[in-house]
């Protein structure tokens, strides 16, 4: 084990995967001379040449779609988007051809790529830098979608996304590229679709990922303080998603909160919801509940912009309500 | 040929069914072994075939209505033949009823009164629409958790007896663990005025819960004997004047079963599933009444103590149960309890067993009364004590035996203080 930035993670999947089959390239904008605006790419151009690290114009529909191609034409891009907010622009390569090729060719052709880069808030990004969209990407059959919430998550979930023959879309969190935590020294792959127990408990199940893992920790700290035990379950994968873990921890505690950063309306967490009421009906003691941000663009204001995002008090006070103590 | 579909008797115990769907619609063509309706049954959902080839031609009962077994249900003939017979045999067939689930029976719906005609259809129209989110207060509707419904269902509980502290009133998982625990579970008469409705104590739920469970899982039996209480008044007597500790009947009772239970081993034991668990020590406990239920502290190894040891422990162990200062250790672990009512006016009992003990001893108070002895009737004094006893692990004869290992040793009560 050896304890390393979240960024670091990320770099350390690319660098091996792009080590272990050269088919793997790198492409965006500032990846390669810049070294990545979140530094994930450092040392790649460097290590690897410009056939390798392909720094691209502020086009994403131009980019992501010649990704696509490169996928489709057997190679294995890795194609940073600065922001999941700008993958909008390349919605159509995204959702009409990556998600699709494969079945409307009879499985002819793959797309064996994975597109990376941040979702959701930071720090003042204001409303259009701001959005966490994976509830748009994981809607589509033929995408999938993980949102690795630790460094080990991020290295593991990254290098099996790059193997993966289907277009998978790694959405990090920008708050969380400094995070630092435990990455074993060898191989690690974390399979698509498998979720983690991040911390067990036997009153309510908190269902997280990505940086409201971390608030969903916090909230988990302070209700033990008050007795209350909560488990906290990480999906990892949003989709495919691992029913069985999340169901069974249901099962477990009779309760479930489900925690999302994006809206709140055809949210994930509204899935999840969903499918935790039809499969584990019988054993619910109280309503889901979900934690998600307000029903807003998120706002420049700092004070503002921490009362929409979900953090460790609406997520502690949503536990109460689960278990009828508020 | 005009064929009758009617509810069929699907199982031994089933007396009505539900027709939940029909198949076919009226007028359509059936031919014999065609599936026409589903039924429920009070096991399962089942499918009705049809008997015979031609039409549906009518649909006795509407879906969801709940019919008794052999009602008719539908009639299949031809296009153009008369079933004027069978309709007429079918408007028989009154007990048709709305079908209403489990647990939501409402009570019987009274016809509505008649309606002025001076109300106009509009304000009609208007009040029903207002009252309309009412219908699911209705007596009878029981908000539940999903959770709280399958325990209750599992535990034999009824949910319209129990009060729902969740949000709304809805019954959420601790109601129906209270009302587990409760030994009428079920109050089935609201309240009436001035009555007073104390919440459980901690106590007393862990009394209501082990002592329901102790009564539905052990079989119990009883053993009883009449003593000759005689001796016992005299050493009781004796020692009211001393000094020291104070040595009554509980004490003496407490040293005689320490020491019976070494003569009988076998009632100082536990059912543990799969074995019978032997106990080392021979462990009285004693119950002791408090003002909110009971508990039963342990004199250890009674049969090694002297009765002034266990005179002085009792004192000790009951002071502090009355405080609710004593240990786990002091209330747990007796091979078997005395439970000793005969300060009261009760001449015999049977207590119930605590478990994990397998036995609990009953005394009534000591009667002065006639009795006969070598062909005279003289005066005397005798005591009533009864064994209850676990039946999985002692036997009828182990329960005598025991009783009797007591009684020897109360009658001669000297022999104890040695």
């Amino acid at each position: 084990m050896s304890v390393m930035a979240y960024r670091d993670a990320l770099n350390l999947a690319l660098r091996e995967e792009m080590h272990r089959d050269d088919r793997v390239f790198i492409m965006g904008e500032e990846v390669g001379a810049y070294q990545g605006a979140y530094k994930v790419t450092k040392g790649l151009l460097q290590e690897f040449g410009k056939r390798r690290v392909i720094d691209t114009p502020i086009a994403e529909a131009g980019f992501v779609g010649a990704g696509v191609g490169a996928a489709m034409a057997g190679l294995r891009p890795v194609v940073e988007v600065m922001t999941f907010n700008f993958a909008v622009a390349a919605m159509d390569s995204i959702v009409n051809t990556a998600a699709k090729v494969h079945y409307m060719s009879g499985g002819q052709v793959s797309v064996p790529m994975v597109i990376r880069g941040p979702g959701g808030s930071a720090r003042q990004l204001a409303a259009q830098h701001s959005q966490a969209l994976e509830a748009w990407f994981c809607h589509v059959p033929g995408l999938k979608v993980c949102a690795p919430g630790t460094p080990r998550d991020a290295r593991g979930l990254l290098k099996s996304a790059i193997r993966d023959d289907n277009p998978v879309l790694v959405i990090e969190s920008e708050l969380l590229y400094g995070a630092t935590g435990e990455v074993p020294q060898a191989e690690d792959l974390i399979p698509l679709g498998v979720a983690a127990i991040v911390r067990p408990g036997r009153d309510c199940a908190v269902i997280a990922y990505s940086k409201m893992v971390r608030e969903a920790l916090a909230a988990a700290d302070t209700l033990a303080a008050e007795g209350i035990e909560v488990e906290v379950v990480d999906p990892r994968t949003l989709r495919p998603f691992d029913w069985d873990t999340v169901l069974a921890s249901v099962r477990k505690t009779k309760r479930a909160v489900v925690v999302q950063e994006g809206w709140t309306f055809c949210g994930v967490a509204a899935e999840i919801a969903a499918k935790i009421s039809a499969e584990a009906f019988d054993e619910l003691d109280a309503p889901v509940e979900r934690v998600t941000s307000l029903d807003v663009p998120l706002p420049y204001a700092r004070p503002l912009e921490a009362a929409t995002v979900p953090e460790a008090g609406r997520i502690a006070a949503a536990v109460k309500k689960a278990l009828y103590l508020v | 040929m005009a064929g009758r579909i009617i509810m069929p008797k699907l199982s031994d115990t089933m007396e009505e069914g539900v027709l939940v769907k029909w198949l076919k619609r009226e007028g359509e063509g059936v031919a014999s072994g065609d599936v026409v309706a589903e039924v429920e049954t009070d096991k399962a959902v089942l499918e009705l075939e049809a008997y015979t080839d031609g039409v549906l031609r009518k649909q006795m009962v509407p879906e969801g209505a709940r019919v008794p077994v052999g009602a008719l249900l539908g009639v299949i003939a031809g296009d153009q033949e008369s079933i004027d017979a069978l309709l007429a045999e079918g408007s028989k067939a009154e007990q048709v009823r709305p079908f209403a689930p489990t647990g939501t029976e409402g009570p019987p719906v009274t016809p509505a009164k008649p309606v002025p005609p001076s109300i106009q259809a509009s304000v009609l129209a208007e009040v029903a629409q207002r009252s309309a989110p009412a219908a699911s207060e209705t007596p009878g509707t029981v908000t539940a958790s999903p959770l709280a419904r399958r325990l209750a269902e599992q535990r034999g509980i009824d949910l319209r007896a129990i009060r729902g502290t969740g949000p709304g009133g809805r019954i959420v998982e601790r109601d129906v663990a209270a009302a587990a625990t409760s030994p009428t579970p079920a109050v089935t008469t609201p309240p009436s005025a001035g009555d007073r409705r104390e919440p459980l104590s901690l106590m007393r739920a862990t009394i209501a819960k082990r002592m329901t469970e102790s009564k539905a899982t052990i079989p119990h039996f009883y053993v009883t004997t009449e003593i000759n209480a005689g001796p016992l008044l005299e050493v009781k007597t004796r020692f009211a004047d001393t000094a020291g500790p104070k040595i009554g009947v509980t004490e003496l009772l407490v040293k005689a079963m320490g020491q019976a239970l070494l003569a009988v081993p076998r009632v100082n034991a536990s059912f543990a599933g799969d074995a019978v668990v032997f106990r080392a020590g021979a462990h009285v406990g004693v119950a002791v009444a408090l003002e909110d239920g009971i508990i039963t502290p342990v004199v250890r190894d009674a049969d090694r103590k002297s009765v002034g040891q266990i005179a002085e422990a009792l004192a000790d162990l009951t002071d502090r149960a009355r405080r609710k200062a004593l240990k786990p250790e002091e209330y747990q672990g007796a091979g078997i309890s005395l439970s000793n009512l005969g300060m009261f006016r009760v001449d015999e009992f049977s207590a119930i067993i605590t478990p994990p003990e397998a036995a609990v001893l009953a005394v009534g108070r000591i009667v002065e009364t006639a009795v006969i002895r070598e062909g005279r009737v003289e005066a005397g004094h005798r005591m009533r004590i009864t064994l209850s006893a676990d039946h999985r692990v002692i036997d009828g004869v182990i329960a005598a035996k025991y009783l009797e290992e007591v009684a020897a040793r109360i009658e001669n009560p000297w022999q104890l203080l040695r």
